[in-house]
């Protein structure tokens, strides 16, 4: 039986513990890392990877070229029945040609992650990370190095490789069958530019391939040239169909950062605001599947529910889509007169649109039919990193709102829908139900809304709230929240500067996208742009 | 240039006397040249290349245009259709794609770029975001914003349904 503590004692010298759930592991690259990450995975139970990526230490100031290595790269592992995330940090020096063990036969979810780090960072795990994955092809150097500056692209670099291997286990009579297309880099239901290619044999598909990186608009790298408050704007375009919840994410793990506590009308303001949020998201992404399979009444009505929530968010803070809503100490404005009580007639309205979206949908046959496709078992969904609906419709019972509660997420009641299959069908039921608790939630926390002001008064912070001189401590943190699509997740490194140094976003849509390209196997290809609608893969979050 | 000047609208020349009048007052060509944009005034068939997040305001209209005969997720061809909406952020990787795309199109064409970021990179200064996409495509409409409201998109689109009723084309072919 393994316990927090047996956990505690067995790493005690090497272990930094930073609070009851957070700890940190430091290694050095001739130590065994593949032995110790086997033995965290199957002795101590880390079984969902969370993220890797890399840290270049170069412009530190504690940095010292001569002793120290310069790269870094950090693993965030969770142990989902003890709540313990673990962040193993391993140091690389390149110019050593210093090789990491790939750990990709232990998580699955670690092969796109060390493909980013790659071309991001030159820090290789062998042949198979060193693929292109975001960035076009041809860039010189590794744009995420502190020294990097962009020169042009130098087509000669890569080579054209062919998407598909030969096939050799189809039979050799039906080779002739064997067509491969690409569909793209348009998104049908308008999620951001991908391309899919799949490999199809009749109408049955034999390979399929996400290409991602249309979107990469390298917002992290942006993130060290700007002040904390300016990238609040930066995170509303990581998932735009909910940007609401993206800033509160950001803004909370700044303040996660610093130990600032904000006021009670603020944290109840951020539930309300996240949650109308997730109605938006989860009624396009049902929405979308509709559309996919040729209904027409839901779509009409998720589009409404969508413009009913888009005008509440024009009545709060006057923008429709892009809120940014939230500030770093509270938000950005004062509830208006009047808008809580249009709130909670509107959410009538909304829950009755619901219903209907329910009436045409949940029992149609034809929904039925079409929607119980692609199935992904429980094992697969953590080993691959899913979070969020998509591993709750896997029967995982895993929702940071209960589980590690933030704001006042432990005093409402709510519950937490879970499917049973893990297929399209259980999905749409996870997400529909979903939206409904979100509703209740909402109606709950307005109902009893506090009062106070909505920002921290800044006599009550050692820390300067102005924005130009907003500077934490030489301090570096992990902060998530639950987002529609999964567990959003901010690394900060900061150095002391009002800049922050790093930031890695953990964007859930990265592993669903990573692993939709598996799941398509041995299905049909006219299955194939439901499930892509029913995964509610952003390529806003995916490329960031 | 506008047909006022001629004193006489195309529902004018309807009537019984309207083909004298038009013998006595205009060109052959220059009416037939007239009768085209009025026409393709009224029947534009746009090609909807989104990419982000400006694609949520307008993209559901257009796109919705297409469902009501095929629920199919297919769009409209490149070479049948004769307005480029470019919608969202344009990077490297996408960049050669819209460039061909605007090349397999017609030569009467008309480009409406959506947003702050296909005409300054928007608020993504960053080495792979595309600055100004009107270097290699001739753009007719810029809506700024980011997103441009409903309203703007509206005021914007009555702007292009002008150009296109006095053949003006920023492809430089009328």
């Amino acid at each position: 039986m393994v316990t927090p503590n047996s956990f505690l004692n067995y790493y005690s010298g090497k272990l930094n513990v930073i609070d009851d759930s957070n700890a940190e592991l430091i290694l050095e690259p001739n130590e065994d890392i593949k032995g110790i990450f086997k033995k965290l995975k199957e002795e101590f139970g880390f079984i969902m990877l969370i993220d890797i990526f890399g840290l270049d230490l170069l412009k530190k100031k504690s940095f010292d070229p001569q002793n120290e290595r310069r790269f870094q790269v950090v693993y965030i592992l969770l142990n989902m029945e003890m709540h313990l995330r673990l962040r193993v940090v391993v140091n690389v020096d390149v110019e050593k040609n210093e090789v990491l063990p790939s750990c990709r036969d232990l998580w699955a979810a670690a092969h796109w992650c060390e493909r980013e780090i790659w071309e991001m960072f030159g820090i290789s795990f062998g042949t198979e990370s060193e693929k292109r994955l975001l960035s076009v092809s041809g860039l010189k150097g590794f744009p995420f190095r502190k020294d990097f500056s962009f020169n042009g692209l130098d087509e000669s670099l890569d080579s054209e490789e062919s998407i598909f291997e030969n096939i050799t286990d189809v039979p050799k009579y039906k080779l002739n069958l064997v067509d491969s297309f690409s569909i793209g880099p348009i998104h049908p239901a308008l999620k951001g530019s991908m391309k899919l290619h799949l490999q199809i044999e009749g109408d049955g598909i034999l390979n399929s391939q996400l290409e991602v990186g249309y979107l990469h608009r390298s917002i992290e790298k942006l993130c060290e040239e700007k002040l904390y408050t300016q990238i609040i704007p930066l995170t509303d375009r990581l998932n735009f169909f909910s940007a609401a919840s993206n800033n509160i994410g950001w803004c909370k793990a700044v303040e996660d950062l610093v130990n600032i506590e904000i006021s009670d009308k603020a944290k109840a303001m951020r539930m309300v605001a996240s949650e109308l949020a997730r109605v938006s998201d989860h009624t396009q992404c049902i929405g979308s599947i509709a559309r996919a399979v040729g209904m027409f009444e839901p779509i009409q009505l998720s589009i409404s529910i969508k413009e009913i929530v888009s005008s509440l968010f024009e009545r709060l803070c006057g923008s429709r889509f892009n809120s940014s809503i939230s500030r770093i100490g509270g938000m950005s404005v004062e509830v208006p007169s009047g808008w809580v009580n249009d709130c909670l007639t509107t959410l009538k309205v909304i829950s009755k649109k619901v219903d209907e979206i329910d009436t045409h949908l949940t029992r149609s046959t034809l929904w039925i039919e079409r929607l119980r496709t692609t199935t992904l078992n429980a094992y697969d969904a953590i080993d691959l990193g899913i979070t969020g609906p998509n591993l709750r419709a896997c029967g995982v019972n895993y929702d940071i709102r209960k589980v590690s509660p933030y704001y006042f997420y432990e005093d409402v009641e709510f519950e937490i829908p879970l499917g049973i299959n893990g297929d399209c069908y259980d999905r749409y039921l996870v997400r529909i139900e979903e939206i409904r608790q979100s509703l209740k939630i909402i109606s709950q926390v307005l109902d009893s809304l506090p009062l106070g002001k909505m920002c921290v008064d800044k006599l009550k912070t050692e820390l300067d709230l102005n924005p130009l001189n907003f500077a934490p401590n030489l301090c570096e943190g992990y902060s998530m929240t639950e987002t529609p699509n999964g567990e959003l997740g901010f690394f900060i490194s900061s150095d002391g500067e009002n800049r922050p140094y790093r930031v890695k976003i953990k964007g859930p849509s990265f592993f669903s996208a990573q692993a939709f390209s598996s799941m398509l196997e041995n299905t049909k290809v006219n299955d194939a742009m439901i499930s892509l609608c029913s995964m509610n893969i952003v390529a806003g979050e995916v490329d960031r | 240039m506008a047909r006022e000047a001629d004193g006489l609208s195309f529902l004018q020349t309807q009537g019984p006397e309207g083909i004298d009048k038009l013998a006595l007052t205009t060109r052959a060509d220059s009416f037939l040249e007239k009768f085209d944009n009025w026409v393709q005034s009224h029947s534009i068939v746009p090609f909807v290349f989104d990419t982000a997040c400006c694609s949520l305001e307008y993209g559901w209209h257009f796109n919705d245009q297409f469902a009501h005969d095929s629920f199919s997720p297919e769009q409209i061809e490149a070479c049948d259709s004769d307005l480029l909406l470019i919608g969202g952020t344009i990077n490297l990787k996408t960049y050669p794609l819209i460039r061909k795309t605007y090349e397999q199109m017609p030569k009467k064409k008309w480009v409406v770029a959506i947003g702050a970021c296909p005409m300054s990179g928007g608020p993504f200064p960053s080495y792979n975001v595309v600055k100004d996409v009107s270097k290699d495509i001739p753009v007719d409409i810029f809506i700024p914003g980011c997103p441009p409201t409903p309203q703007d998109i509206m005021d914007g689109m009555k702007l292009l349904k002008q150009r296109i009723e006095m053949g003006v084309m920023a492809s430089g072919n009328s």
